[in-house]
């Protein structure tokens, strides 16, 4: 191989800057000790910049270099950091030792490339908006640098107007194959989501005290759109899931019933469209309108015989689904389910005997349920966040004791009567609510909007949601837990939603976090498909290959063509002047052969014109001394006399 | 049909062997002659970025795969960009400088392009020897040589040229071809220290020289380009509108006929130009008219600088 040139200093500080550049964001990401690592690995590399720039790898540098990489297997090893960290790591200091030990061209342009993968890997730990304009803008930087170091004559033409050329050149390019490129359905290769941290939010057992907790945080939750006219945030109950089973402190899932499949609905009223994008959670299951009757995103999960979806496995990022709700058509409560909405667990006696009076007085399950509610209504039941610690009959505790309670105190309680008074009855989680953006027209739901309901079975009606908050709170139902709670609960979203310019500041930003989050984040192989056949054609892998191809050998084509097609010859300013000229004389029929000089022409030209003799002659000397004679302190003068010259020749 | 198939590699080397032969001295890159392939560093860069679009795949990392189509962009642009820095180059021999042995030979070409862009980091390869990158300023020539040291006597002529350059970020080398068979010739190297002109070839001429005087009766002749400025009569020629020049016999200018012959036999070829070399510069140098006689060939006798080029030339093609 042919020796590449050597790298001077200046070379070598640019390289280590674009480094420094790329790794900077990893602050935020990886754990210390590996970022001391590769922060000593860096310091070196400058320490030697600063030292009459020495890249070579003499005694110093190579005793670093050895600590360094003994000291990360031993990190490695003893630490018990995630697997993806380590990884990243890894290639950090790869990049660091290249840079370090960069002296030739060749290293320089390696290092480089090797900077756009850590560039990267920023994103695999997260991937907002202002990171893709940061990652985009060391790309860039790179590029420049790059550009530079290979052909240091670039360095005269305005490299970044020149990389600005090529990204545009590419472009269309780009768009084609972010577009049509086939995703993967899932992953080849996943690394353990055991780093991934709980993130908070509605849970699958709903015990007192844990909703309270959720709501503490304005953390969003899922955002919703409508495609018709939106209902009212009353009626917007997002179920999450149906518990069933309750052990006297907690509610939980039936795991008899979720393993079985509904099957499809028919439905005949009014539907409603919407569109969720899911964040990241910890859950198995999606949030839907009462009742969901069809979801674009079958092949993640199921429709359970009540009407939830449940997925096969927590989603690994964020997740955006089309959801259809209607109402159910009528069904019939078979016994095993009444059995099972109807039972209750040892304790709680006072409860039970309540219940059981509400029987006997009243024959319609309607009444019991008003009776129910009524006595939340009652004067010394209050809705709040600090209900207190309740002990080992906390129905009773709770109805008949402290009185004090959160959306979970009362809908536990309420079913638990409900249960006791005959009327069978489970708990549903979800949200409740939202804030709705007037900007982008969508609701943002957040943890603080997490709320637990009952639904009750009336013959003839069938599951009815009945909330038995709205009863003790109606505001929580209407406007949301910020307008029912005192200012100085310490709720994160009594900040978020403060009133004014500043709210309709976070619709903009929320807004473009959305979008973004729409057309850029959650574009997936599911989007591709639906792209495909709204373009009425087959959504499956083969066709998408098809597509893709096609488009890019006609972008393909189309460059090849622009660099093919016969250019037009670029002249110099005398040339194009002289050009002028031969067609003035064109015009008198004195047409310019193309074996004739200049100077045959002009004694043609004399001939025939001889009194413009004069002028031909000082035309002809003046663009041969141009051609060929002219200094470069006189080309502008002769330029000028010239232009006048030929502009006045007007035979 | 193995006829065929044995033929068609050669047909096809052929093919792409051909000529590219200058017309009007001009050799012009257009777009059927010029190749590209990707350079080692092109396919390293192709080989990270696969690895890229594999990791932002698995992860679906609609960024990540944002950053690597970028830089698939970027890099099929940049195929663009590297085949349009050399289209249209044209490339002429320059006027190349007669050396000694010894010395190093210097082949220059003239380049230059019709429109406005500057051609970046073009480079010359002709076998073993390469130039330096050279930038081409827009709307002038620029002289790239070839530089060969060491060369040893004879007509070195560089056949098959490469024009190559790998702007931008060297991921891919473009090049084109020129047939321009520009020449160097290498005189023999002169004898350091030469003994004198050999007398025979002087000495006869000069027992009989007498100064030229105008009054001494001798034939003369109307003046040829070439004769040397004393021989011509200078007071017969005032008397007419042209020159005339003294020849024959009975005026012998001072001049020296250096003769292959004259130098020993058992020398060997390459010390016997030598010496030849040198005697022909100090034949010059005195001011002297000479002509060089070698077996099968003799020059006129004339000086100047142009008489001594054509004698070194006859030394430099000399074979055996």
């Amino acid at each position: 191989m042919r020796t590449s040139p050597q790298l001077g200093k200046h070379a070598y500080g640019l390289l280590g800057l674009q480094l420094v550049l790329a790794c900077l964001p990893h602050v935020l990401n990886l754990p210390w000790p590996l970022l001391l690592v590769a922060g000593v690995l860096i310091g070196t590399g400058f320490w030697r910049w600063k030292q009459a720039y020495n890249a070579l790898p003499v005694a110093q540098t190579r005793l670093v270099i050895l600590v360094v990489v003994l000291a990360t297997i031993l990190l490695a090893w003893l630490g018990s950091f995630p697997l993806e960290d380590v990884a990243v790591a890894i290639l950090i200091i790869v990049t660091c030792l290249k840079w370090l030990e960069s002296r030739q061209l060749r290293d320089a342009m390696l290092a480089s490339q090797l900077n756009f993968f850590v560039l990267l890997t920023q994103f695999l730990y997260d991937q907002p908006f202002w990171l893709g304009v940061y990652v985009t803008l060391c790309a860039v930087f790179t590029l420049r640098n790059w550009l530079i170091l290979a052909h240091p004559g670039a360095g005269r033409m305005l490299p970044g107007r020149y990389i600005g050329r090529l990204l545009l050149y590419g472009l269309p390019m780009v768009v084609a194959l972010f577009v049509l490129f086939p995703r993967l359905e899932h992953p080849i290769w996943q690394i353990s989501t055991a780093a991934q941290t709980a993130q908070s939010g509605v849970s699958d057992t709903l015990s007192p005290g844990s909703l309270s907790e959720v709501v503490q945080s304005a953390a969003i939750a899922f955002r919703a759109e409508f495609s018709g006219p939106r209902p009212p945030q009353s009626s917007l109950y997002w179920r999450g899931l149906t518990l069933w089973d309750f052990d006297g402190q907690s509610w939980r899932q039936n795991a008899f019933r979720r393993q079985y499949q509904r099957p499809p609905i028919e439905s005949s009223g009014q539907r409603t469209d919407y569109t969720i994008t899911l964040e990241q959670g910890n859950h198995r299951w999606l949030y839907l309108l009462q009742t969901g009757l069809n979801v674009q995103l079958r092949e993640r999960g199921w429709f359970s015989v009540d009407d939830e979806f449940l997925l096969f496995a927590p989603p690994d990022g964020r997740i955006r689904y089309q959801a259809t709700s209607g109402p159910r058509p009528m069904e019939r409560l078979d016994n095993l389910t009444r059995q099972l909405a109807l039972a209750l667990p040892y304790g709680n006696p006072r409860a039970t005997a309540l219940g059981a009076q509400w029987a006997a007085r009243y024959a319609a399950p309607e009444a019991r349920i008003q009776a129910a509610l009524q006595m939340f209504a009652g004067k010394p039941f209050a809705y709040t966040l600090r209900p207190g610690k309740l002990g080992d009959d906390p129905v009773d505790e709770f109805l008949f004791q402290s009185q004090k309670g959160f959306c979970e105190h009362y809908a536990s309680s309420f079913v638990f009567l409900m249960r006791a008074a005959g009327v069978p009855a489970r708990v549903v989680v979800g949200y409740l609510g939202g804030e709705y953006n007037t900007v982008g027209n969508y609701y943002i739901i957040r943890q603080a909007d997490a709320h637990a309901w009952a639904e009750v079975w009336l013959d003839g009606k069938g599951w009815t949601r009945v909330d038995p908050t709205a009863a003790v709170a109606p505001e929580r139902v209407e406007r949301g837990i910020e307008q029912v709670l005192p200012a100085d609960s310490g709720l994160a979203i009594q900040n978020t939603r403060s009133a004014g310019w500043l709210r309709e500041f976070g619709w903009i930003a929320d807004n473009l976090v959305n979008q973004w989050n729409r057309w850029v984040l959650s574009y997936d192989r599911q989007r591709q498909k639906q792209l495909l056949e709204q373009l009425g054609l087959d959504g499956d892998t083969k066709t998408m290959v098809r597509v893709m191809v096609s488009v890019l050998s006609g972008i393909i084509l189309a460059g090849m063509t622009l660099l093919l097609w016969p250019r037009k010859r670029h002249l110099s300013p005398e040339q194009r002047l002289y050009e002028q000229y031969c067609n003035t004389l064109a015009r008198k029929g004195l047409t310019r052969a193309r074996h004739e000089g200049p100077a045959d022409l002009a004694a043609r030209a004399g001939a025939a014109l001889p009194e413009h003799q004069a002028q031909i002659a000082r035309i002809t000397q003046l663009y041969l001394r141009l051609r060929y004679q002219t200094t470069v302190a006189d080309r502008q003068a002769d330029l000028q006399q010239f232009e006048a010259a030929v502009r006045s020749f007007r035979p | 049909m193995n006829d065929v198939a044995a033929r068609l590699p050669q047909q096809l080397t052929r093919w792409l062997q051909r000529k590219r032969l200058p017309v009007d001295g001009w050799v012009k890159l257009d777009r059927k002659h010029l190749y590209i392939l990707p350079t080692w560093q092109g396919v390293v860069f192709g080989t990270l970025l696969l690895t890229m679009l594999l990791a932002s795949l698995n992860f679906n990392l609609s960024l990540g795969l944002m950053l690597t189509f970028a830089l698939i962009g970027v890099a099929l642009a940049s195929m663009w960009m590297a085949y349009r820095n050399l289209q249209d180059v044209r490339i002429a021999v320059a006027q190349p400088q007669a050396i000694f042995a010894g010395e190093t030979g210097v082949f220059p070409y003239r380049l230059t392009h019709d429109d406005g862009q500057m051609r970046i980091g073009v480079q010359l390869r002709h076998a073993r020897l390469v130039s330096q990158e050279t930038d081409l300023p827009p709307h002038q020539e620029t002289l790239i040589s070839l530089c060969q040291p060491q060369l040893p006597r004879g007509v070195h002529t560089a056949g098959r040229l490469s024009i190559s350059a790998e702007f931008p970020f060297r991921l891919l080398h473009v090049w084109s071809y020129a047939d321009l068979m520009q020449e160097v010739i290498v005189y023999p190297a002169p004898e350091q220290h030469p003994p004198p002109l050999p007398t025979a070839a002087t000495a006869g001429a000069e027992s009989q020289q007498t100064q030229p005087d105008d009054e001494t009766p001798d034939q003369i002749r109307n003046y040829r380009p070439g004769d040397p400025l004393r021989s011509i009569a200078w007071k017969h020629s005032a008397k007419q509108d042209d020159l005339l020049t003294r020849y024959g016999d009975i005026y012998q200018p001072a001049s020296s006929l250096i003769r292959w012959q004259d130098t020993p036999a058992n020398m060997e070829t390459e010390a016997r130009l030598s010496r030849l070399a040198a005697w022909l510069l100090m034949a010059e140098a005195s001011g002297h008219a000479f002509a060089l006689s070698l077996p099968h060939t003799e020059t006129s006798t004339a000086q100047g600088p142009a008489h001594l080029a054509h004698c070194l030339a006859l030394l430099a093609r000399w074979q055996g």
